[in-house]
């Protein structure tokens, strides 16, 4: 149908969609006086508008909102004890609930943990079952550049942790700027993330959450990934290798995790390329003003980012 | 949308599609409209109406509500709610007539 035609159809449609039904026909056999081909036209997409009723394209195609996590809190727990550690003080918190650091109250040994609380239900034998299961794997990750997971279980009300290595650091992109890496420093920097990533991709681990705060450098300068797999565990709901992980914003995140498609490695590989990115050019491949998830969310699966080189000139 | 499309060309006996145990049970459930079929229609929406499809894309696809998309796009909710209308009533019987 040409530009101008449908034009004329659907301002005739909307009038009569928007006309009540015993004055439709009038309307229309006004309307299209003269124009039997403008009047078939309408009613058949009348008869559509009232086929596809409430239901038709109505539910989003993925549902960008989910990827906002809520932000209710649980209750401090700072000097209680969980499991045999005894809680410190709050590291932070967020999406995925909170983070204490910790130490072993039973005095078997006095190394401080990070006991990560996660804010899911996890109410049913089989999805305990596989909590437990997946924490096995992600403790079988030994590597000198991953924070290793030490321990978990579930906490008196029901509330899953996870007990992993303390790491004080600061954020990758931070830490090349405080300390005014050059672009060789950077990428050696980054080649030890991408060794790291590789070995856990070599166990079939899967991160799902890679971005700068999820990667500290130490005093000593030492990368480590946190989190290795951890979006997995926490949001078991969203089932096997189809979950869709729920950041604060998706900046670092996959098409295919926008589309909520199957993760695989290459999820990994797209959000250390984001990573490297913003390493090298300091800046994000997605346009400054893009805030908001579902702005992330177009410029992820439609946008060509500009190229690194050109980023870099644009002071 | 490319996944989509690997996927029905595997259909038709393309490349082998390989989907593991873990995953087969649980691909995204988000809608039972045929999405290639939809991206179709949609160009051919664009080309009669570019405003419409790109309601079609933020409202379907992006998930964004009449208020936001009315915001992106720089119009008022009521002109949204309009194109929507009328381009879901359009894009019903293209569906229609292409899975028949």
């Amino acid at each position: 149908m040409k530009t101008e035609r449908w034009q004329q159809v659907r301002a005739v449609l909307d009038e009569a969609i928007s006309t009540r039904a015993a004055g439709r026909a009038a309307y229309l056999n006004k309307k299209c006086a003269g124009d039997a081909e403008l009047r078939s036209e309408v009613d058949s997409l009348l008869r559509s508008h009232e086929q596809a009723g409430d239901e038709f394209l109505n539910s989003p195609a993925v549902d960008i909102t989910s990827l906002v996590p809520d932000t209710d809190k649980m209750p401090r727990r700072i000097g209680r004890r969980i499991g045999v550690y005894q809680i410190e003080d709050e590291i932070g918190h967020g999406g995925m609930g909170e983070v204490y650091r910790a130490v072993r109250a039973d005095g078997q040994y006095d190394k401080q943990v990070a006991i990560k609380l996660v804010r899911v239900g996890l109410d049913t034998p089989y999805l305990v079952e596989r909590f437990r299961h997946e924490r096995q794997i992600l403790a079988s990750l030994d590597h000198p550049n991953i924070a290793r997971l030490h321990d978990g279980g579930t906490t008196e009300e029901g509330i899953p942790y996870l007990v992993m290595e303390l790491i004080e650091g600061t954020p990758i992109d931070q830490y090349c700027e405080q300390h005014n890496l050059d672009i060789t420093e950077r990428l050696q920097l980054f080649t030890q993330v991408c060794a790291a990533v590789q070995y856990a991709h070599q166990r079939l681990v899967i991160h799902r959450d890679i971005k700068p705060s999820n990667i500290l450098v130490t005093e000593e300068g030492v990368p480590k990934l946190l989190d290795f797999g951890v979006a997995k565990i926490v949001d078991p709901l969203g089932g096997a290798e189809t979950t869709m992980i729920r950041p604060m914003t998706p900046e670092y995140a996959s098409p295919e995790q926008i589309r909520g498609e199957p993760i695989t490695t290459a999820t990994d590989v797209y959000s250390l390329g984001v990573v490297l990115y913003k390493l090298l050019t300091g800046k994000s491949p997605y346009p400054e003003t893009t805030r908001t998830p579902h702005e992330f969310a177009r410029f992820i699966c439609e946008a060509e980012p500009t190229k690194p080189s050109t980023a870099v000139l644009r002071a | 949308m490319d996944h989509a499309r690997t996927h029905r060309a595997s259909k038709r006996g393309g490349d082998v599609y390989k989907v593991s145990l873990d995953e087969a049970g649980d691909q995204p459930q988000a809608t039972d409209v045929d999405i290639v079929a939809l991206d179709d229609a949609l160009k051919n929406l664009a080309e009669m109406d570019s405003q419409q499809s790109k309601v079609v894309e933020l409202k379907f696809f992006a998930g964004l509500s009449i208020e936001d998309t009315a915001e992106v796009l720089g119009i008022s909710a009521s002109t949204v709610k309009r194109d929507w209308i009328t381009a879901r009533a359009w894009l019903y019987r293209e569906l229609d007539r292409s899975s028949t």
